[in-house]
Parts: structure tokens; C-alpha cells; sequence
């Protein structure tokens, strides 16, 4: 018996992973990026959105072989048991570990900024607690709040990047290219797993109306996403020279602190950590939920809410795996961008590939 | 043992419950059609439904009674053709039997007695006398429940009049006596026992006559009842100044002197085991969705309870959630409102004893709307909405936000709004957490006394409100005046919600954001933001996500968050799954379009 996750619609579907994809912007990220192309990241992103693009057409060609099913049942069908176990189970492992390293990071840079004096257990806690709450309510729960926020998120977002208009020097653009075409070319395409969020869409495939709009969510989610990360880089890199920017934990905080406008509208950081927390709420919710499900769907469970506690206590200590702060940005999230497309992408590719030499094919189109 | 029940209940997995409560509303083949198919299976499904209902909730009632010596024999006689029949049918034909009229007038004036308990019971009227000085009969009523003048002074004087049955001829008397005698403007036969008791008891007198099998019910009722008033909770400036009664039947004449259209449904559907409280369910015949109605008469036949007092109670048997806060049914005193909701395709729910009705299915939008904001133009009913999504906001975050501000996020402050909170709060001996609880709870306490409180000594709650809330708390040293300027505007902001049952979910959850406020500051309100929003995104109404037209988005009117003008709203709302989506047709400036022709025409004969 298969699981029942609900319906929902396009809009819902954009959402979910346009918010997934972009909420590292909030993060270590973009320091990090610059580290590699100067002050091209917004150039950079872009480069590895299209990648993603393109690698999401392929995937979209394997959903259409089989309509109706979700990924892990298409492993399943074009592999075999066997194959398509590993095939489901590293998948399942890669969104458990992606949702426990954006915990981690959001709970340390926040304990930077913010909580410095409370306990990290209790805001990661709170946090799992609200993915587990999110779970048990289920998918439908999770795409409506998605949505719901949508609107408040990407609002608060452009305000806040139009309130910062008097930092912006845009001399700090220049060199325009950074440290190199090469080098924002080369590290667009190592880094486009930073996208690899999207592939949410083809778990969630049996939950959207059909293959279609599994087409229309992920191009419209990743093109979102692009100008969301792009405009903050470009933000970013017009606001502080790039030396400064590589030293910045959080640049959107920082940004957000530097907006003065008379002696009452100033310091309006705090205002912004809602939108910070709210997008990361939801997207580790998402990832999270999505974990569950790509376990329960391997295992052909009828039901995922008796794995939602033991994966919260999987997902709470993975986060806290890491020793410290700089462990998590040089060693997990670093990872994570870096090779995170050989399981997001590379993965469906082969197993589009094998379909195609196997003449797998098949499913029912949902109603 | 029920702490280990519960512990029990954590660490063992068991299989979800299959329930009713999964109705959803989804789309489907009817959905747009004038016409539902299956409406005539499904209402003969709901029959079904309600008659096993009720054979559930008789109980023993249907168990095989001893016969008497001439039940016997008539059983006897009737053996042949009862063996075709199964037991359960010969059953509900003996009791049918039981309960059937009888012709003898001196019986069934013993078993309406025994009935009723009769002489312990002394309200009931047994009235005796003969009909044209030759018939027996009686008639039987509750004292205080009809009308006296009209049994005074018209039906009594009429029936014992003598020459009144000269015409009857072989006719049947009851026939007789509803076709030429009785001037009363409703009338109908019955002829079970059961039956007759019900009308008796709902205020109709019922006429036995000698030799007949059936007896006549008349409308009669005439008790006391409140007068229609103005609204007590629903006032608006501009639009109608009539609210619900008590009274069942007034209310639904409020309800039809608004839409005058043959296609406006009443079915009245009884709830209450022992009251027998009856439920109006009003909707707009090819408008609402017949599977919402079928939803709600199912429903509403489910409830097994003793007594019914008024909508509140129903409320809480029928709606999808009962655990969460916010309300699941909208509830309103005014029939123009209660008038609109049928017009989009919601069912209504009147129940006697209460000058309310319930609207289903409701969203949350819904909720915040108002009737004034259909009566004034555009840009007011906008503004007036924003002011009240504003005032939602305070209610709700305001508290929280100040605790979290204080406690966590001081840096946020301009430094001379810092330093003035930081002076008033310098002689507050209380921490800013217990400062803002104990303001909080004072107030809800005079909110609640205001409305428990004798309009007599009224004003004194206002003396000592103004004491605990005002200068003399602050002259004290017991909270710092910014506190009351905030528990004030947070006040104004929970009177601004137009929903009362809305309003004290509001009230409750206030709570929860100023004490996530003082742990985590706004870290803890957001979290608290994204568990209530998850579990309100959870919840469903009659099969509705609450949260729609946004999320899930539909389509609707654009009449969500603001209000834009009236020619623009020409849809019912998607989500209620109404037959018939078109509310009306294009009404930019039709007058002007109208008018030209005619304009063409009168220059035209100006011209010749």
C-alpha cells in the first residue's frame, strides 16, 4: 500500500523548492563562493542555474518515461530491488544530511549573531521539533505553509535588499569578472548542487497532478531561485569589497544591521531574522519530510509517521556531529555543494540512461 | 491508569483510525453543473443512513415485546402472510400497529395520557367536548404553547357550533373537518401517536375525533418570544439593523423575506435525543454543493446527545477539528449575512433556541470579514479591512514582540525610546515576563467580568478597570506605562476582530507568543508562527482547507484580503464546489451601454 501524501498544485510545488534552494543566501555561502570567483558569484549562480536547468530537463525526460511515479520507484523499476535500494537509500541519506547541515549551519550562524549565550541542543531542538510537527501534519500541510509565507518571504526579501541600496558602491563590481571567467565557469558547474534542492520535485511527483507540472514547478522554482541568489550576490558584492564579504558569516544579517535611515529606522537586523528563520524552518522542514518519505517509499511502509520520530533523532544528531563551526563550513556544507550533484543529478541521469537501454518504461498518469 | 493508558499510547504504534472526518471536498464531475447527479441516491443513501442511526440509538426499543391475548390472535389469523415477511419487518409492523391511532376515543385519550403522565403533568390540555353537539372528540396542547385566542375565539366556537355537520355525509370526519370547518391556516393528518406527540410538544393542538384512525394537527403555535432586534455583536453603521431571535421559526422568515427565491431550501432535521431542538438547514438548490448538504445533514443526524440547547452546541458536534482553535463554523446574528452565505454556496445552520446561525464551509479570511464592508464602497471596506488584519496583528503578536524586544533584541530600539523604556522600567519590581502576564490577565479578567457584570453596577467595573489598567497600577510602581499603552493598543486590536469566536482564539494564543517570547525572543515567536501555521494549514472545514483561496491557492473573487469594487466580484467562491459559479453578470457601467442605443434612437426620430 502506498503512502497517501495529498495533492497539490503548481504554485505550491514553486514554492516548496524555490524556498529549499534559496535559503542558503542566508548562510555561509556566498563568503564562501567568493573565496573561489571574487566578486562574479551573482554571475557564478547563474552559471550553475542553468546547469541545473539543463540537467532538471533530463530528469523531467525520466519522469515522463514513467508518469505517475516518483523517483524512487523508478529506481526501482529500472534498476531492480537491489540497485534500486542503494540507489533510494543514498538519495534518502543526501536530504537527511542536507536538512542536519542547514540545521547546523542556521543554529551556529544564528548563536553567532543573535543567541550567543544559549545552548545550542535547545535551538536545534526547536527547530527539529517544528520539522517533526510539520511531518506529522504531512505534505499538503508543508506545501500550503510553503506557500502561505511565500509571498511575506520574497516581499521582506526585496525590501530588505532595497534598503540597503545606500551601502551599495557598485565600483566594488569591479574587476567585474572576479578571479576569472575559468573560474566562475568551473566552479558554476562544480557548484550547481547548490540547486540540488529542486530534485524535492521528483519525490513529491505522485503528489502533483502530472508530469507537466512537474516540468513547470522545476524550471519556474530554479529560474526563482536564480534571481533570488543572484540579486543577493550581486547585493552583496555591490555592498562590501570582496575581501570583507569572504569574512562575513551571514551577509544578509550584516546588510540588514547596516541599514540606517535617521536615528529611528536603524539596527532593523531583528525584523529580518523572522524572514531568516521562517525560510529555514521550512526548508529543513522540507528536506526532512523528504527524507522520511524516500524511506518509507524504499521500504513500502503505508504509513511514515513511525519513522518521523527516530529520523528527528538521526537528523539532531547528524547536526550536532560536527565539532565546531568551521567544520561545518569547510567540511560538510563545503562538501555538499561540492559533490552533492553526483548524488542529486548524476544519479537520475544514469538511471535515465539505463531505462532507456533496458526500455523501462511505464506508470499511470494521475487524475 | 489513564497516565498509563497515555504512556501506552507513545511508545506503541497503532494503524491510523479510518474515520468520517476525511470528507474532502474535491473537485469533481458536478462540480459546475446546474444539475448534481445522484442526489436523489444520495439523499436516499443519507435516509439510510439516518434510519440506522436512529435504530442505533433506540437501542432496545425495537426488541420483541410480549403480545397480549388479542395481538395473539390477530397475529395468528395473520400468520400466512407474515411468514413471507422476515422478522425484522413483522417487528416494525407491530410496533407500527402499536403506535397507530386508534378509533376508540376513550383509548387514545388513555394512552396520550400515560404518555404525557398525565395528572403528575400538569401543563398538558386535555380539552373534551362534541363537534356540532353530536361528535366526541378532543383536542390536546401544551398550556402556554398556542395561541388561546385563536382556540378561544375561533376554532371552539366553530367546532361546537350545530349545524356544522349537517353537510358531512359519509365522508370521514377528520376529511370533513379539514376540508370545510376548522378556519386555521395549517393543517395536517396523522395518524401515529409518536407523531402526534412530537407536534404537541413543539406548541401545535391536535383535534381526536370519535371513530377515526387519524387526527388532525393544527398550527396553533403562540408562545412567548423575543422580538426581532437590533444586533448585539454584529453592528454596522450603514445596512440592516435586524438581528436573529430565539425563535426558530421568525428566524428563517428573516432569512426568506431576503431571498425570495423558490430555490432556497429549508429542511429541518431534529438533534437532541430527549429536546428534540430542531436544526434549519438552508441552502440554495443548484448554488450549494450536494455533497457539502449531504456532509452536514449526515452530521448532524450523527449526534447522540440528550440535549441541544442552541447553535454552540451543534457547533461542537459537527466540526471537522475539535481540538484546535481556531473556529470551524462561522457563526452570525445577522440574516442579510446569513443571506449572502447561501448566495456563495454555503450551507446554513439555524437552531432553534439560539439567535445564531452557522455558515459551512468557512475559511479563514472568511472570518475576518464583515457585512459592513459589502455595504460601503471599495476603498472604505479595503481600508476598514486592513485596519483589521492591523488590529489582528496586535492582538495577536503585539505582547510577545514587546517581551522578546525587551529581553532579547534591546539593540533594535533607537536609543531614546531604549532609554524611556529603561527609565520606566526602573521602579518595576517585577520581571518584564510577569509584568506583561499579570496586565494580560487583569485584563482578560475585566473583560470577562464586563460581560458576566449586572448593567447596574456597570460603571463600577470601569473605576476599577481604569485602577488596574491605568495611572493608579503605573503611579504604584507596579508596571511600567509603556506596558499599559501596549496591553491598550493590544485591546483595540482584539476588539477589531469581527468574529467572536475568533477573537478568543486570538485571546488564547497571545499567550503562547509571549511566553515563546521571553524563552527564545524572536526565535521563539517564530517558531511558534510556523507550529500554529502548520496546524491551521492542517485544519479543514467541512472538507475545505481553512486556509484557502491562498493556500491551497483557488480560484476566487478578488474579495480575499482587500475588498475591490462590487462589479468585480461576479464568482462564488471555488473552493465551496457550488453548481452554478457565476454570482453575476459584467456590471461595468451597464447603464451607459444601455443607454446608447436608445440614444441612437431618439436622434434618429428627432431627425425625421
Amino acid at each position: 500500500m502506498e503512502i497517501n501524501e495529498g495533492k497539490f498544485g503548481v504554485q505550491e510545488a514553486v514554492c516548496l523548492a524555490t524556498i529549499s534552494m534559496s535559503t542558503k543566501i542566508f548562510f555561509t555561502s556566498p563568503a564562501f563562493l567568493t573565496n573561489y570567483v571574487g566578486n562574479a558569484g551573482w554571475q557564478m549562480t547563474i552559471i550553475s542555474a542553468i546547469i541545473s536547468i539543463i540537467v532538471f530537463s533530463f530528469v523531467y525526460i525520466l519522469l515522463k518515461r514513467f508518469p505517475g511515479k516518483d523517483i524512487i520507484q523508478i529506481y526501482d523499476i529500472s534498476f531492480g530491488r537491489l540497485i534500486g535500494f542503494i540507489f533510494s537509500f543514498v538519495f534518502a541519506a543526501a536530504f537527511l544530511e542536507t536538512a542536519a547541515m542547514l540545521l547546523r549551519e542556521f543554529v551556529d550562524v544564528i548563536k553567532v549573531y543573535v543567541f550567543r549565550e544559549t545552548p545550542p541542543d535547545i535551538l536545534i531542538w526547536t527547530v527539529v521539533i517544528a520539522a517533526v510537527l510539520s511531518s506529522f501534519l504531512g505534505l499538503e500541510t508543508l506545501a500550503r505553509i510553503s506557500k502561505l509565507t511565500a509571498y511575506i518571504l520574497l516581499v521582506t526579501y526585496f525590501i530588505l535588499l532595497l534598503l540597503a541600496i545606500p551601502q551599495y558602491n557598485p565600483t566594488n563590481l569591479f574587476p567585474f569578472f572576479g578571479y576569472g571567467i575559468d573560474k566562475t565557469l568551473i566552479h558554476g558547474i562544480r557548484r550547481s548542487s547548490a540547486y540540488g534542492e529542486v530534485m524535492i520535485l521528483t519525490v513529491f511527483a505522485g503528489s502533483l497532478q502530472g508530469t507537466g507540472y512537474i516540468k513547470k514547478a522545476g524550471f519556474i522554482s530554479l529560474i526563482f531561485s536564480c534571481l533570488i541568489l543572484a540579486l543577493g550576490l550581486l547585493a552583496f558584492s555591490m555592498a562590501y569589497p570582496y575581501e570583507t564579504t569572504q569574512e562575513l558569516i551571514a551577509p544578509v544579517y550584516v546588510l540588514a544591521r547596516g541599514i540606517k535611515y535617521g536615528t529611528f529606522f536603524q539596527r532593523l537586523d531583528p525584523i529580518f531574522l523572522f524572514l531568516w528563520i521562517f525560510a529555514s524552518h521550512i526548508a529543513i522542514s522540507i528536506l526532512f519530510y523528504c527524507a522520511v518519505s524516500c524511506y518509507s517509499k524504499i521500504f513500502r511502509l503505508s504509513d511514515l509517521r513511525p519513522i518521523i520520530g527516530p529520523m528527528a533523532v538521526l537528523l539532531y544528531t547528524l547536526a550536532m556531529l560536527p565539532r565546531d563551526f568551521t567544520s561545518v563550513i569547510e567540511g560538510n556544507v563545503h562538501a555538499i555543494r561540492e559533490y552533492g550533484w553526483v548524488i542529486f543529478y548524476v544519479l537520475p541521469l544514469i538511471t535515465l540512461i539505463v531505462a532507456a537501454i533496458r526500455k523501462k518504461k511505464g506508470g499511470t498518469q494521475n487524475a | 491508569m489513564s497516565i498509563f493508558t497515555a504512556m501506552r499510547k507513545l511508545f506503541i504504534y497503532s494503524e491510523p483510525k479510518i474515520h468520517n472526518l476525511g470528507f474532502e471536498l474535491l473537485e469533481s464531475d458536478d462540480e459546475g453543473a446546474l444539475q448534481p447527479p445522484n442526489q436523489t441516491q444520495a439523499n436516499q443513501n443519507t435516509k439510510n443512513s439516518g434510519l440506522n442511526n436512529n435504530e442505533m440509538s433506540k437501542g432496545n426499543k425495537n426488541a420483541i415485546k410480549p403480545l397480549g391475548v388479542s395481538e395473539w390472535n390477530k397475529s395468528r389469523k395473520g400468520d400466512g402472510e407474515n411468514q413471507k415477511l422476515n422478522p425484522s419487518q413483522t417487528q416494525n409492523q407491530n410496533q407500527a400497529q402499536n403506535d397507530t391511532i386508534s378509533k376508540d376515543l376513550s383509548y387514545s385519550l388513555n394512552v396520550l395520557k400515560e404518555k404525557f403522565g398525565v395528572p403528575k403533568n400538569e401543563d398538558i390540555v386535555f380539552r373534551k367536548f362534541k363537534i356540532g353537539k353530536k361528535l366526541d372528540c378532543f383536542m390536546i396542547y401544551v398550556e402556554g404553547m398556542i395561541d388561546k385566542n385563536s382556540i378561544n375565539l375561533s376554532m371552539l366556537p366553530t367546532l361546537m357550533s350545530k349545524d356544522i355537520l349537517e353537510d358531512m355525509g359519509k365522508q370521514s370526519p377528520v376529511d370533513f373537518l379539514i376540508e370545510t370547518v376548522i378556519p386555521v391556516h395549517n393543517l395536517k393528518k396523522e395518524s401515529l401517536y409518536g407523531e402526534c406527540i412530537k407536534q404537541v410538544l413543539s406548541g401545535a393542538s391536535v383535534l381526536f375525533v370519535e371513530g377515526c384512525t387519524e387526527c388532525i394537527v393544527m398550527e396553533t403555535r403562540g408562545y412567548e418570544k423575543r422580538s426581532v432586534e437590533s444586533p448585539k455583536t454584529e453592528m454596522v453603521v450603514m445596512g440592516a439593523q435586524e438581528a436573529f431571535t430565539e425563535n426558530l421559526r421568525t428566524n428563517l422568515t428573516l432569512v426568506r423575506r431576503i431571498l425570495k427565491t423558490q430555490k432556497l431550501v429549508t429542511e429541518l432535521i431534529p438533534a437532541g435525543d430527549i429536546n428534540n431542538t430542531m436544526c434549519a438547514i438552508l441552502y440554495l438548490d443548484g448554488v450549494a454543493s450536494p455533497r457539502v448538504v449531504q456532509e452536514v445533514i449526515k452530521r448532524i443526524k450523527s449526534i447522540k446527545t440528550d440535549l441541544i440547547i442552541g447553535s454552540g452546541m451543534v457547533e461542537q458536534f459537527i466540526e471537522d477539528r475539535p481540538l484546535m482553535l481556531f473556529p470551524q463554523v462561522l457563526s452570525t446574528e445577522r440574516p442579510d449575512r446569513t443571506a449572502s452565505f447561501i448566495m456563495d454556496g454555503q450551507v446554513v445552520i439555524i437552531t432553534e433556541g439560539a439567535p445564531f446561525s452557522m455558515a459551512v464551509p468557512v475559511t479563514f479570511f472568511r472570518l475576518l470579514h464583515t457585512s459592513e464592508d459589502s455595504f460601503t464602497r471599495w476603498p472604505f471596506g479595503t481600508f476598514l479591512r486592513l485596519l483589521r488584519l492591523f488590529g489582528l496583528f496586535c492582538a495577536t503578536l503585539l505582547p510577545g514582540l514587546y517581551v522578546a524586544m525587551v529581553m532579547f533584541h534591546p539593540e533594535m530600539l533607537p536609543t531614546e525610546l531604549l532609554a524611556s523604556i529603561v527609565k520606566s522600567k526602573e521602579l518595576v519590581p517585577f520581571p518584564t515576563l510577569l509584568e506583561v502576564l499579570i496586565m494580560e490577565i487583569a485584563f482578560e479578567l475585566i473583560r470577562e467580568g464586563g460581560i458576566r457584570i449586572p448593567s447596574i453596577i456597570g460603571q463600577t467595573l470601569g473605576i476599577v478597570g481604569a485602577l488596574i489598567l491605568g495611572q493608579a497600577a503605573v503611579s504604584a510602581g507596579l508596571v511600567s506605562p509603556m506596558l499599559v499603552i501596549i496591553v491598550s493598543v493590544t485591546a483595540l486590536g482584539s476588539f477589531a476582530i469581527p468574529n467572536y469566536s475568533m477573537g478568543l482564539a486570538i485571546r488564547i494564543e497571545r499567550f503562547f507568543f509571549i511566553i515563546a517570547g521571553a524563552f527564545l525572543g524572536f526565535f521563539g515567536i517564530a517558531f511558534v508562527i510556523f507550529t500554529l501555521g502548520c496546524i491551521t494549514c492542517s485544519i479543514k472545514s467541512f472538507g475545505i482547507p481553512f486556509l484557502t483561496p491562498v493556500a491551497p491557492k483557488t480560484k476566487a473573487n478578488p474579495d480575499v484580503v482587500l475588498r475591490t469594487p462590487i462589479w468585480m466580484q461576479d464568482k462564488r467562491p471555488d473552493p465551496f464546489q457550488t453548481a452554478n459559479r457565476q454570482k453575476q453578470g459584467k456590471n461595468v457601467k451597464n447603464w451607459a451601454l444601455k443607454e446608447e442605443p436608445k440614444q441612437k434612437d431618439d436622434n434618429s426620430n428627432g431627425n425625421k
